[in-house]
């Protein structure tokens, strides 16, 4: 049962009307014996989603396991993520079948991966994060929040569509504010005041909605689709404005942060993952705070202009430029990039286990899907890029597995994630893309 | 993401139709005379006329204001004092122009939480105590009290200035109820106004451009843009704002569809300072100036070169345009070709040139020997087009053909090792020239690299951040090349030969059509463009008077009756390709 809706009983029968100045100590006595759910509602503690993108792949053969199934060994190029191998599922060998289409540079791997076909002008489909955050976020303040350490909002792979991707923010200070600035309603605060205003803006969406019928016959049916995609946008903001006005639910997880000052943006790689770690730790407490339950980070674009302070070429150009070395038989100064991309990811699943929530941390109740855009960059090679899963998802999912995909359409790791968050999807991707079954070594 | 420039599905189907990329040069100029965007290039030997080509038009267009023309509308109907903080939703690029990303673009979740709540703010300063003397122009019987009289002025009147026309009857009981009921919750009418133009501000008729037919007298069984919409394309391709008060009247007299009062309202707008705004808007959008927000240079190399530079740089180009173009009505070649231009004490230092003024920009005339001449020599254009630490010839002669001879680069090849050619510590290639004779001897490269590498090269006497040099890694610069046999010395030769290229009008006029329809030119289009741009040659290259010809033509306002399903995938343009993999 959704977990707002039983709030929202409680609260009626105990105050008659929605009451405001409500007093909700945050304590232990709201979760049941196990830890895992709020003890007066039975509703579970929120599982979370969220998806982690670096550009640029990794040096190949250096990050496949030469085992698979539990227990392999870390290779060289996640030594970084040691610490939390048995927490992370790797998958190799799992394809994109272009169709005859043309492999777009950096582009054709994401779009097979997010939104299930390789050729973006045959159809226009949502990213899957997209269809997991309407189906478990509709609960929280924001249906999903998305962060790119570079400076361009629109340097995000989660959309509705391509004509309307969610924009990332780009800066601490945003991000802080959009998280924890006005609107925010702390979960352990002392009182909850309804606030007048959320009613009176709501009436106001209300009424934008009003006008949706008659205005959608005034226009083509071409533009029709780009409209429906607005009123979906207001009829969520509705959505979210309507659980700002309950008293949150108890987190006692949510601690407030201080306020981040701003960073000037570089392409140095130092200075990106310090504005990510920074960026990070922020989202990890409003995950924290049931600010969300969906969130997408790219660390940078696919063609990752980040490079290091004694080179003025950025990763992207050293990809195709850098010489093999032939004693190493890989490209020495990309492998030192990529190896720092991994030490941001490894910031991002420290922040998450570093939350200490019911029986376990904020990662064990998240499930993260980590990729990237090739799998091979000097060649743009899209088949076998890496995909990372961490987290069980408070249980639902077994980790610490490498499994190798021998050529199965990668459509099949989307799936999967979508139906382990619950969307009723039993095949998703098109053309040799359609993936129609799970990745079910991951199930539990 | 939508695709940044040129990297269009048509390009894709030509590669793909066409095979190879050592095949680009017949994909290329097959490409070109299918392309609408070489269209009127395709048809320049025909004779002039005075008398326009019929059209059919496209159908009528949604469009989504861009962050500018959001800023401007606001500015429009109430007055500059009022602040706008918060975040747009970023503008898209689409076949090289923002303005046809803007007829693709929708608004996702967080971007409209972003409109809503940058709304409300804006609501709450117009009707704040500081501003509500001045722009709400009325006084309510009791201010605790809604008072429909006033409410109802006050809707109708900013009604028509966001919605750009009158509210109809059922848009105007709405927000007269949002603000009633606010009102009775607040006990404050300010405050009941302040939600009923909230609502307004997050309305999709203020937030996109949507465009109304009716049926057209003088065309039966046609449709044709209702006045109103034909005020809004009018004023947003001279000024990148809504129509103002006067437009409005004109357009509410149905007086704008008289010939007469088209011209009058276009030259009047013209005349308007407003103008330049226009004129700002379409080359920032035109030269990507949007891509100066993610550029950054490496600190050790270029120390000098920081955000106000780069906005300094946007604005010395946009200040010679302004200067040639429409304060002195020249001719549209002479950016190629002049010398003069404005600089600023900190682009004092990228371009080694002494600046007497302590702020703003000051008229200087590039010396002969400076090797600088015309806009492709600007930081604004050298410093975009080339990498964090390193010029980049490809990308600004890529830029070039694209941009100013509308000539599509297609993206090149996924199997690409560059490592061979690219070893900048190899001993026999020191300048990026031998780099690249080594890159285009590569079958699969050679087709697009010889389009744009001889234009970069001409360039390379400028560095990444573009200020002069003479020598790479201890080896003379050779600017010299040739486009299509045409041949130069040096960047101001480049400029010249660019000048006396027959693509450079058509292309300009192009791009300014597309620019003011929002849209790619349809088939029935082909003949108009031609009559353009051959119209933009015989007035001497005069961009005030390709605007002029633009703005009171029939095709301009043209629309198809009906809709036509668009082909499957139209719709769609790639993610985001970043600069491209090239040198």
């Amino acid at each position: 049962m959704n977990m707002s809706l039983n709030r929202r009983a409680i609260l009626r029968s105990a105050f008659g009307v929605m009451a405001a100045g409500l007093p909700l100590p945050v304590l232990d006595l709201f979760l049941d014996g196990n830890g895992t759910a709020f003890a007066a509602t039975g509703a579970p503690l929120p599982t979370r989603f969220g998806t982690w993108f670096w550009g640029l792949g990794l040096m190949p053969d250096r990050w496949i396991p030469a085992q698979t199934g539990a227990g392999y060994v870390m290779p060289d190029d996640l030594h970084r993520l040691k610490a939390f191998r048995d927490k992370i599922t790797i998958l190799s060998g799992f394809n994109v079948p272009l169709d005859g289409a043309s492999n777009n540079p950096h582009n054709t791997g994401v779009t097979a991966v997010r939104r299930g076909l390789a050729n973006v002008a045959d159809m226009d489909l949502p990213s899957f994060d997209v269809a997991i955050a309407d189906r478990i976020g509709r609960g929280t303040r924001f249906a999903s929040i998305e962060i790119a350490c570079s400076n361009d909002p629109s340097v995000s792979h989660s959309g509705r569509s391509v004509g309307a991707p969610n924009p990332s923010e780009v800066d601490p200070v945003a991000l802080y504010n959009r998280l924890f600035g006005a609107g925010f309603k702390d979960p352990n605060g002392s009182k909850f005041v309804a606030d007048t205003a959320d009613l009176l803006q709501k009436s106001s969406l209300s009424a934008t909605l009003e006008g949706q019928r008659s205005l959608m016959k005034k226009i083509g049916a071409e533009d029709r689709a780009r409209l429906e995609q607005y009123f979906t946008s207001v009829r969520q903001a509705e959505d979210q404005l309507a659980v700002q006005m309950l008293p949150p639910a108890p987190a006692k997880a949510c601690v407030v942060p201080g306020k981040p000052s701003s960073r000037e943006p570089t392409t140095l790689v130092s200075d990106v993952v310090a504005t990510h770690k920074v960026m990070v730790d922020l989202m990890v407490l409003g995950l924290a705070c049931n600010q969300t339950k969906v969130f997408n980070i790219a660390l940078t674009e696919a063609s990752s202009p980040l490079r290091t302070p004694d080179n003025p070429t950025g990763y992207h150009q050293m990809t195709h430029e850098e010489a093999v070395d032939p004693k190493l038989g890989y490209q020495p100064h990309c492998a030192q990039i990529a190896d720092l991309t991994m030490g941001a990811f490894n910031d991002l699943l420290t922040a998450l286990d570093g939350i200490k929530e019911g029986d376990g941390t904020l990662l064990d109740h998240s499930l993260l899907f980590a990729h990237t855009d090739v799998s091979n960059a000097k060649s743009h090679d899209v088949n076998g890029l890496p995909i990372f899963l961490v987290g069980t998802a408070s249980g639902k999912v077994r980790s610490g597995l490498h499994i190798d995909g021998r050529g199965d359409p990668i459509t099949r790791a989307g799936l999967t994630m979508q139906q382990v968050m619950g969307v009723p999807v039993g095949n998703w991707g098109i053309k040799s893309l359609e993936a129609n079954k799970a990745i079910t070594e991951i199930l539990v | 993401m939508l695709d940044r420039r040129g990297d269009t599905r048509r390009q894709r189907i030509m590669m793909m139709r066409y095979g190879c990329w050592a095949m680009v040069p017949l994909a290329l100029s097959l490409m070109v005379a299918d392309s609408v965007r070489g269209t009127a290039a395709a048809v320049a030997a025909s004779p002039v006329t005075d008398i326009e080509p019929t059209t059919e038009g496209a159908p009528p267009a949604m469009r989504r204001l861009t962050a500018q023309q959001f800023r401007n509308s606001i500015a429009v109907a109430f007055g500059p004092d009022i602040r706008i903080s918060g975040r747009l939703e970023p503008d898209q690029r689409v076949d090289g122009l923002v303005a046809v990303g803007s007829s693709r673009a929708s608004i996702s979740p967080a971007g409209f939480g972003q409109y809503v709540a940058i709304g409300q703010d804006i609501a709450a300063q117009v009707t704040d105590k500081a501003h509500r003397g001045a722009l709400i122009g009325c006084q309510p019987r009791d201010v605790a009290r809604f008072d429909e009289a006033c409410a109802r002025q006050v809707f109708s009147s900013y009604g028509m200035k966001l919605f750009r026309r009158p509210l109809e009857r059922e848009e105007l009981k709405t927000v007269l109820r949002i603000s009633r009921d606010s009102t009775a919750r607040l006990g404050d009418f300010y405050g009941g106004l302040r939600y009923g133009l909230a609502t307004m501000l997050a309305s999709p008729n203020f937030l996109f451009r949507m465009e109304r037919t009716e049926p057209d007298p003088a065309r039966s069984g046609s449709q044709r843009l209702d006045a109103y919409s034909k005020a809004a394309r009018l004023s947003f391709l001279l000024t990148n704002a809504p129509p103002d008060s006067i437009l409005l009247a004109s357009a509410k007299s149905g007086a704008l569809h008289t010939r007469e009062d088209l011209n009058a309202q276009a030259n009047r707008l013209m005349a308007s300072p407003q103008f330049t705004d226009g004129v700002r808007a379409f080359f920032w959008d035109l030269l990507d100036f949007d891509a100066f927000a993610a550029l950054t240079k490496d600190a050790n190399q270029f120390p000098g070169f920081n955000r106000q530079v780069a906005v300094d740089a946007q604005e010395q180009t946009l200040r010679v345009i302004i200067d040639q173009l429409v304060e002195k009505g020249g001719d549209y070649r002479s950016l190629f070709t002049d010398r003069s231009s404005f600089v600023s004490r900190r682009l004092g230092s990228i371009y080694n040139l002494p600046v007497t003024a302590q702020t703003g920009f000051e008229r200087q005339a590039f010396s002969a020997d400076s090797g600088r001449t015309g806009i492709l020599t600007d930081v604004s254009f050298l410093a975009l087009h080339s990498h964090p630490g390193r010029s980049s010839p490809t990308l600004r002669g890529k830029f070039v053909r694209e941009t100013f001879l509308c000539q599509p680069i297609p993206p090149p090849p996924p199997g690409i090792d560059f490592s061979i050619v690219e070893d900048e510590h190899n001993g026999l290639r020191k300048t990026a020239r031998d780099r690249l004779v080594a890159h285009r001897t590569q079958k699969t490269c050679s087709g697009c690299h010889k389009l744009m590498d001889p234009i970069g090269l001409a360039l390379e006497g400028f560095d990444a951040q573009g200020s002069r040099r003479l020598l790479e890694n201890g080896s003379p610069i050779d600017t010299s090349g040739d486009i299509d046999g045409a041949a130069f010395q040096d960047a101001a030769g480049l400029g010249h030969v660019l000048a006396q290229s027959p693509r450079l009008p058509s292309c300009l006029a192009t791009n300014l059509y597309r620019y003011g329809t929002g849209r790619n030119p349809a088939p029935n289009e082909k003949s108009w463009l031609g009559y353009l741009s051959k119209a933009f040659v015989r007035d001497d290259y005069k961009f005030t008077a390709l605007m002029r010809r633009i703005a009171t033509s029939n095709a301009f306002y043209h629309v198809a009756a009906a809709a036509p399903a668009r082909s499957p995938g139209t719709k769609i343009a790639m993610p985001a390709v970043r600069k491209g993999a090239t040198q």
